[in-house]
């Protein structure tokens, strides 16, 4: 039976789930979640959540009734929090498409135990980053003139505006995301619905469970819907935040005019959103006992991803400078060098925002070198640390290229400061309160670990072709 | 002494044909048999579903004496295959014996086995045409007594009688994939047709042995992306590049920072973004085509045990739709699998 452990191990390798994990033991540690009345951690969480969902409402409601004037934005400062606040969760939702999609087409196996963690959470972030332009726009309830739905006025959208583009991509990426999600969930919800006692359980989950019953029939096409979905999920995903850096690229300003932007901003939104994703697993694999499941392997994995996206964060940082430097734009090297690192102007004036760019370089190029160390990369209570301090640092990255670009422009008759208002922390706050709510309710009531990818993951999960002839028969389907 | 051996040899060789041919005779008959028993049985089961539908006693009458010759029918059926068996067995007997006396006596034996199952085969035609006689009686009968009772499909009162059940498949259950992937290619050997093989994840390698043929998803995806790309090139060129007037909309041609009105590279990041949200609408929508889902009811699921399928067992399912599903003979073959379990599951007539 341990064929595939045996080569494991000949590699010098161990499997990522104990040898002896049974596959009735990872159905009960999965379902047993959604079964049992939520331990004292779960309310804990989701009762100051929910109170931070109700402040995101009425912030809104304050927001719409009064207007936009109740952010601090205004010239020059057009872009602040809202739209730092929208790249952040835009790219906090990355993570979950990488460890679903990518990963799944480089057949890392140790994915299936975070995957619908992840890709829960993409969906809850990307819903946190659609409030923030659609409530930027003004007058919300004008918003549908962004589709192209024809209008009493005869106007068309302007198909050559990045943000034009953004409405495509986002919308797109929040559709194919639940679409994946959904499908992923399909098998999993089959199983609790099959464990299901009461009368409504069985009614709510069969009826999302579409009547599957582990058909091979029903597999095969599945698995190849499955791999579809990753293709297209990974060049999407690559997509959506270079469409979010054209909103700045294709700029004239200096400090957004930028080609590295593409590259750079999905380099960064992998990173905070590896570092949300572990934030979050280590709070839930300890309210709901799940050790073995995601175990510190996993753990060290993630970080080690974190790692390489920090250092490639950190080249992106540095040719910012060389770029600045060898174009020989004096515009472009104010902007890095007075607005973003803080140097004194010929006034012997600072930059006033020079301690957002050291958060940031601190926070996300300083903080992941100490996974270096396998002491450090292993130690729960710092990679939770860090993983925390990782997003703090991916959000003053936002807020560095977008207010630190913009508050002091060509003419210093022009230049102002920009500070949130009340209303500004709050929204964001309350986007805290609102993901955390929905992705509460989702552990709860969902299989927050992939149950079937995980089965097949499992050492003793496949067949082995003992007799010759049914290994020569199925070597080339290996190949496929 | 030379002529006496060939004389010897051309006997036997004699003996050893006329045994062959009897056995010949006697799978034919046999064969012939097996029909009459099938197309017996099937007149007993529709007598008996007109019998459970109809109360009149005529129906149940004529449902009881098809039931009865189905019956007699699958006796004579068989004796046939028995005696079919034995003219072989004393074929091959002959074939291999020393002595001429063993070949000659061998060889009468397969002769007689063979009249025995033709006679049987015989038997067999006469109980199944006595049977689908009293079958058509039977539904004759329901019809009448239907048009007596005023009522033709509809049951008045039906809630309240019990709930009729007939089989619906076979479910044998395996504790490991490996068993259940074996067993597998046994039944795909077997040539059945309406049959599956549940896991609680995706067994790699099943599908192959099941015999299933590949999926056609992909090229359903990929129609549905180059729709979504030729949809984004339409919609942007018309839209803010032309002035066609379709529908009684009419396009605009705008100019935004010196770029001509169809500049290119600016339709690209939407001409992906759509051709992405249609291929996942196409793979979507192509999975529930190609899976025949949602289908929430499957009878399948009257089995007890196969809550487990999503859980840590493997079944095989064989549905007596199948044109080869026989009650006994399929049940022969899963038993002949070991599974853990084997059950019949029945739905609701």
């Amino acid at each position: 039976m341990s064929a595939d452990v045996d080569v494991i191990k000949e590699l010098g390798e161990r499997p990522i789930y104990p040898e002896d994990t049974s596959l009735r033991h990872v159905t009960e540690s999965v379902s047993r979640v959604t079964e049992n009345p939520a331990p004292r951690g779960w309310w804990m969480l989701f009762i100051p959540s929910l109170a931070l969902t109700g402040g995101l409402f009425a912030s809104i409601a304050y927001l719409v009734t009064f207007g936009i004037g109740s952010w601090g934005n205004n010239h020059p400062v057009g872009w602040a929090w809202d739209i730092t606040n929208f790249v952040w969760w835009i790219g906090i939702g990355h993570a979950g498409t990488l460890i679903s999609a990518i990963l799944y087409l480089f057949r890392q196996k140790w994915r299936t135990s975070i995957n619908r963690f992840a890709e829960a959470m993409t969906i809850f972030a990307v819903m946190q980053a659609g409030l923030f332009p659609a409530l930027h726009t003004g007058r919300p309830w004008f918003d549908y003139y962004l589709f192209p739905i024809p209008n009493q006025m005869g106007i068309w959208p302007n198909f050559k505006s990045p943000l034009m583009w953004d409405v495509f991509a986002v919308s797109t990426y929040m559709t194919i995301s639940i679409i994946f999600w959904y499908v992923g969930l399909i098998p999993d919800l089959a199983t609790i619905r099959d464990r299901s006692k009461s009368r409504i359980r069985k009614a709510a989950y069969g009826f999302f469970a579409l009547g599957w019953r582990g058909s091979t029939r029903h597999w095969l096409h599945y698995e190849r819907a499955y791999l579809i979905f990753a293709a297209i999920s990974t060049p999407l995903v690559l997509s959506v935040h270079s469409v979010v850096s054209f909103d700045f690229a294709t700029s004239v300003i200096p400090g957004w005019h930028t080609t590295i932007f593409p590259p750079y901003f999905v380099a960064g939104a992998v990173f905070s959103g590896f570092a949300l994703v572990m934030t979050l697993m280590l709070i839930a694999r300890q309210v709901f006992s799940m050790q073995d499941l995601v175990s510190i392997k996993h753990l060290e994995l993630m970080n080690k991803f974190m790692l390489a996206t920090s250092l490639m964060v950190g080249y992106a940082y540095a040719m910012e400078f060389f770029v600045a430097w060898y174009s020989g734009n004096e515009y472009e090297q104010w902007v890095f060098l007075h607005n973003r690192l803080g140097l004194r102007d010929g006034e012997g004036n600072i930059g006033p925002y020079w301690w957002a760019y050291f958060a940031m370089v601190f926070c996300n190029v300083v903080v992941p070198q100490t996974f270096w160390s396998k002491r450090l990369r292993t130690s729960i209570p710092w990679m939770f640390v860090a993983t925390i301090l990782i997003n703090i640092g991916m959000w003053f990255e936002r807020f560095v290229i977008i207010v630190t670009s913009i508050h002091r422009d060509y003419l210093p008759s022009a230049w102002g400061m920009y500070w949130p208002t009340a209303i500004d922390i709050m929204l964001y706050v309350g986007t805290f309160g609102f993901f955390m709510t929905l992705f509460l309710l989702f552990i709860r009531w969902l299989p927050m670990i992939a149950i079937a990818e995980v089965k097949a993951a499992l050492p003793h999960a496949q067949p082995h072709h003992d007799d010759t002839a049914h290994g020569a028969a199925h070597a080339p389907i290996a190949a496929e | 002494m030379a002529s006496d051996d060939v004389k010897k040899d051309e006997g036997r060789e004699a003996a050893v044909k006329a045994a062959e041919e009897a056995a010949e005779r006697a799978k034919k008959a046999a064969a012939a048999a097996h029909d009459a028993d099938n197309a017996a049985a099937d007149a007993g089961r529709e007598a008996e579903y007109d019998a459970d539908h109809a109360s009149a006693k005529a129906v149940q009458e004529a449902a009881t004496r098809a039931g009865d010759e189905a019956g007699k029918a699958h006796d004579a059926a068989k004796a046939a295959k028995a005696a079919a068996d034995e003219a072989a067995k004393l074929a091959r007997e002959a074939d291999e014996a020393d002595d001429d006396a063993a070949v000659r006596e061998a060889s009468g034996k397969a002769k007689e086995a063979a009249d025995r199952a033709e006679a049987a085969a015989e038997q067999a035609k006469a109980a199944c045409s006595v049977a689908a006689e009293a079958a058509s009686e039977a539904g004759r009968a329901k019809i009448a007594s239907d048009d007596e009772r005023g009522y033709g499909e509809e049951h008045v009162g039906e809630e309240s009688l019990p709930k009729e059940r007939r089989p619906a498949l076979y479910l044998a259950e395996f504790d490991t994939p490996d068993a259940c992937m074996k067993a597998a290619e046994r039944v795909r050997d077997a040539g059945y047709r309406d049959w599956d093989v549940h896991t609680p994840y995706p067994v790699h390698g099943m599908e192959h042995a099941m015999g299933l043929k590949g999926t056609q998803l992909g090229w359903v995806a990929m129609a549905a992306g180059m729709v979504g790309l030729a949809t984004a090139v339409f919609m942007i060129t018309f839209m803010n590049a032309s002035e066609w007037e379709i529908l009684g909309f009419r396009g605009y041609p705008l100019v935004v920072g010196g770029k001509p009105p169809g500049a290119f590279p600016s339709m690209v990041p939407i001409m992906f973004e759509l051709s992405i949200l249609l291929t996942g609408f196409g793979t979507l929508f192509g999975l529930f085509h190609f899976a025949r889902l949602p289908r929430h009811h499957h009878p399948v699921f009257e089995s007890e045990r196969f809550a487990a399928a999503s859980d840590d067992k493997f079944f095989i399912s064989i549905e007596t739709v199948d044109p080869k599903f026989d009650l006994d003979g399929t049940r022969e073959l899963l038993e002949s699998l070991a599974p853990t379990h084997l059950e019949l599951v029945e739905e609701e007539a």
